[in-house]
């Protein structure tokens, strides 16, 4: 027989084997499938472009000003892109998708220790008629060779839907940055490591029962894992539970942090200035002429905004202020009791942010002054910081009165006021608190600005037009409506939903992989049980005791894993706050809901071995072994 | 002649954690090429072990196992399989049938091992089921089978090869009397056409039947009809 004549006959018994097994056979596939999968779009994503600015100009600051600008202005300006809010983001979801494909791999180790522990005797039987380790290496090679194949093609087809959907959800504000292009650390996480798994553990795990001691295997009476071999499933099948509890919990955490983006910082926003962040209307428009004539235009824009019908407040910033981005750079300030390392140190600085605003934009925007005052039409060489830049004053000095400078060698700026921290929702905002400090823009009148329209208690439809032409009369060059701010966030705050979306998508896999282990695990305790359980029958155990029993089991299991969610969530939700700073590390509802559903699924695994404890025959079982 | 299988002082302890059990103490035994052995003794005295040291499906932990002259102690997975495949057939009191393939399959799968062709095995399977009777069943799966039907595949499976040496472990076991009988004439046969057989009984009667009879006793020999003082004798 020739050599290709073996390969196709050995191929042959392969699938003939995988058939036999087909069970088995199709809880591996889909377990590597299902990983693979998801992962590989996730792995595939990458920057491609940057993502549009949040205020058109943006990234031009230093040129908007042109010929007249602040001394020391700084010419870094945080888009999304550069943003590593961003790009931390699409990591946490790699590291995610990467702990799904972990949770496969363990799902296949579990499966295949599972297969292997059930052909136990077949193995052991094969090698008592002649096969050597190498044949039951070779011939378990084959069989796991040809369930890759198949696992392949079902991992392709889930990436494709996968991907189709991943593209088609991807959130505005990430369509131009993201691209699925799987590349090699895709192709490695999503389609090797899974099927590699595999391929290793599947002749492994076949290996002991044709080389250890043959004699007591075949003299058993069922073929059951050893205990350490059960522990070892039943831990994993614990972390299953601990990543998909943690997964579903961050996930939650994450949605209802976009909720809350959308709706409930609107609401606190709007108990300050009830018609700002669900009416307040943005328009970015360009001003003529040099730096006179812009500061004139601007001061004659705000004038006739004021005076118009229906709107109840009006005011300008340097674009993307009102989420909290723009130019950044180091400041100096006066602060005469701070300390450095316990000396004394006056004179202070930090990175901070800065802006222009117009006068009474904080009110417009329905943000109060903390302390001191907002900028006035008549300011010049002022300006107001934010809370995380009054923390600089260490508690010792009152900001108020003191002076800031922009740079190493600009102009000293008197501190009028402390207003509360702005910034940018969603997982494009800045990692943490961002020190920042508004200058006044009728000061230093940029090209192009922001307009914040807050039409009091009426619709900002009703007034739009008015708007408009209130604009033009003013002379500005050009003039685009932005909608309204409460749109604006909620734009911003979708890629976090998206994210929250996707993790959900990647819990629910790990979950599926978890049903998988819980309930191998479950079936194989009630086969090492066979004997107790008939006993406990012919004793004249109530079916019920037996269900309660095997339900207890799986209870622990459930238990054992939420012990470790729980550790698992908080890193998870803390990950995750580093992205999205106001999202809560702690919702008890969540927490809740997500244990509930990992509760469920257990319960549904549990009783596919109480149906296998409730078919064990006492007279069978008794006349075994 | 150089005897088939040779034990000098062979001993088996099994271990489990720190308790050990002592399975089989000092055993000297010769077996003849073309010799039907029967191996009696209550319960728990060895009598497994001893056929599963002698199928090469265990390791003694003392003692010297000499197979057609050859020390077995050293010998690789590998070979051991080797030699179980070519020169052992094994009749197992379970049965041991593999019950995802059907019964023509199960009886070829030495020859698969052996490296015989698909055709040939066929051939070949289906000449061993037609002397056990069941050739008719080659289509069938185990569990479609009668116990008695089962034990004779099993015996089919364990002659397909033609092995010089038939290890019987209680294949009456399972059996009623009248299947028990059948599978005792069949090994019986074998053992006339030239195979020599070790079979582990309870049974006094089918014990008879063969040339030799060896008693074991917690885990020694206390009885041996070839042993010096014994009338026993090998006649076919």
């Amino acid at each position: 027989m020739s050599r290709t004549e073996l390969l196709l006959q050995e191929l042959r018994d392969a699938g003939r084997a995988l058939g036999r097994a087909r069970r088995h056979a199709a809880a591996l596939a889909l377990a590597i499938a299902i990983s693979g999968g998801i992962a590989l779009p996730i792995f595939s994503i990458r920057p491609a472009g940057d993502i549009p600015p949040v205020a058109a100009g943006q990234g031009q600051v230093r040129r908007l000003l042109v010929g007249h600008w602040p001394a020391g202005w700084g010419t870094t300006v945080e888009t999304p892109a550069q943003n590593a809010g961003v790009l931390a983001s699409r990591d946490l979801l790699r590291t995610f998708a990467a702990l799904a494909v972990a949770m496969a791999c363990a799902t296949v180790a579990a499966l295949v220790l599972s297969s292997a522990a059930a052909r136990r005797r077949e193995v052991a039987l094969r090698a008592a008629v002649g096969a050597g380790p190498t044949k039951v290496l070779w011939e378990t090679a084959l069989e796991a060779g040809l369930l890759g194949v198949m696992a392949v093609c079902g991992l392709a087809a889930i990436a494709l839907v996968t991907g189709a959907a991943t593209s088609a959800t991807r959130p505005e504000l990430l369509r131009s940055w993201l691209l699925l292009r799987p590349g090699v650390a895709a192709l490695a996480v999503g389609l090797v490591a899974p099927t590699l798994a595999l391929l290793l553990f599947a002749p492994l795990a076949a290996l002991p029962a044709a080389s250890w001691r043959l004699a007591p295997t075949l003299a058993a009476a069922h073929s059951t894992a050893p205990p350490a071999e059960g522990s070892l499933r039943h831990a994993l099948a614990i972390g299953q539970l601990a990543a998909a509890l943690s997964l579903l919990i961050g996930a939650g955490l994450l949605l209802r942090a976009s909720e809350a983006r959308r709706s409930n910082d609107a609401a606190r926003q709007e108990a300050a200035s009830p018609a700002l962040a669900s009416r307040a209307s943005l328009w970015e428009v360009a001003a003529p002429g040099d730096a006179p004539r812009r500061a004139t235009f601007y001061g004659a824009l705000l004038q006739r905004l004021a005076n118009l019908p229906g709107v109840g407040a009006a005011s300008v910033a340097s674009p993307g202020t009102w989420v909290g981005q723009g130019a950044e750079g180091s400041l100096v300030f006066t602060c005469p009791r701070c300390a450095n390392g316990g000396i004394g140190t006056p004179i202070a600085w930090t990175q901070a942010q800065h802006h222009l605003v117009g006068p009474g934009f904080f009110a417009t925007l329905g943000v109060a002054p903390v302390r001191g005052r907002e900028l006035s039409p008549q300011d010049a060489h002022v300006a107001v910081i934010n809370r995380s830049f009054e923390a600089h004053f260490q508690g010792v000095v009152d900001p108020i009165g003191q002076f800031v400078r922009i740079g190493a060698t600009g102009d000293w700026y008197r501190i009028v006021g402390v207003v509360a921290d702005v910034r940018a929702p969603g997982i494009g905002a800045s990692l943490g608190m961002q020190p920042a400090v508004y200058l006044p823009l009728l000061e230093y009148a940029p090209l192009t600005a922001d307009v914040v329209v807050s039409s009091g208690a009426r619709p900002a439809g009703g007034t739009q037009a008015a708007v408009q032409a209130a604009i033009a009369e003013a002379g500005a060059l050009r003039a685009a409506p932005r909608g309204t701010l409460r749109a604006g966030l909620a734009r911003l705050a979708a890629p976090l939903a998206w994210l929250g979306g996707a993790m959900l998508a990647l819990a629910g896999a790990v979950l599926l992989l978890a049903l998988h282990g819980v309930s191998a695990v479950a079936i194989d305790d009630v086969r090492r049980r066979r004997r107790e359980l008939a006993v406990r029958s012919a004793l004249g155990a109530d079916p019920l005791r037996i269900v309660a029993s095997v339900l207890a089991r799986g209870l622990w299991t459930v238990l054992a894993g939420a012990a470790w969610a729980t550790e698992g969530a908080i890193l998870v939700a803390w990950l995750l706050q580093r992205t999205s700073p106001a999202m809560r590390v702690f919702d008890v509802r969540i927490y809740a809901g997500a244990l509930a559903i990992v509760c469920a699924v257990a319960l549904v695994a549990s009783l596919i071995a109480v149906r296998a404890a409730l078919g064990v025959e006492p007279r069978e079982a008794l006349a075994e072994d | 002649m150089t005897p088939l299988i040779r034990l000098e002082g062979v001993g088996k302890v099994f271990r489990d954690g720190s308790l050990a059990t002592r399975a089989l103490s000092d055993i000297d035994l010769e077996i003849a090429p073309g010799e039907y052995v029967a191996v009696a003794g209550p319960s728990g005295c060895g009598k497994t072990t001893l056929l599963s040291l002698l199928g090469l499906l265990d390791r003694p932990s003392q003692g010297t196992y000499l197979l057609h002259g050859r020390a077995t102690a050293q010998l690789s997975a590998g070979e051991r399989a080797r030699i179980r495949n070519r020169q052992i057939g094994f009749i197992f009191q379970s049965f041991n049938l593999i019950g995802d393939l059907s019964v023509g399959d199960n009886v070829a799968l030495p020859l698969k091992y052996g490296g015989v062709r698909r055709g040939e095995r066929r051939r070949r399977a289906a000449e061993a089921l037609d002397r056990v009777g069941m050739i008719d069943r080659a289509e069938q799966f185990p569990a479609q089978l009668s116990g008695g039907q089962q034990q004779r595949v099993a015996v089919a499976r364990a002659i397909v090869g033609r092995p010089p040496l038939l290890l019987a472990d209680e294949p009456t076991g399972n059996l009623d009397s009248a299947n028990g009988a059948a599978v005792i004439e069949l090994i019986r046969e074998l053992h006339v056409e030239g195979a020599a057989v070790v079979m582990v009984t309870h049974d006094p009667r089918y014990a008879g039947l063969a040339d030799r009879e060896i008693h074991l006793f917690d885990g020694r020999i206390v009885h041996d009809d070839r042993a010096p003082g014994s009338e026993g004798d090998v006649a076919h």
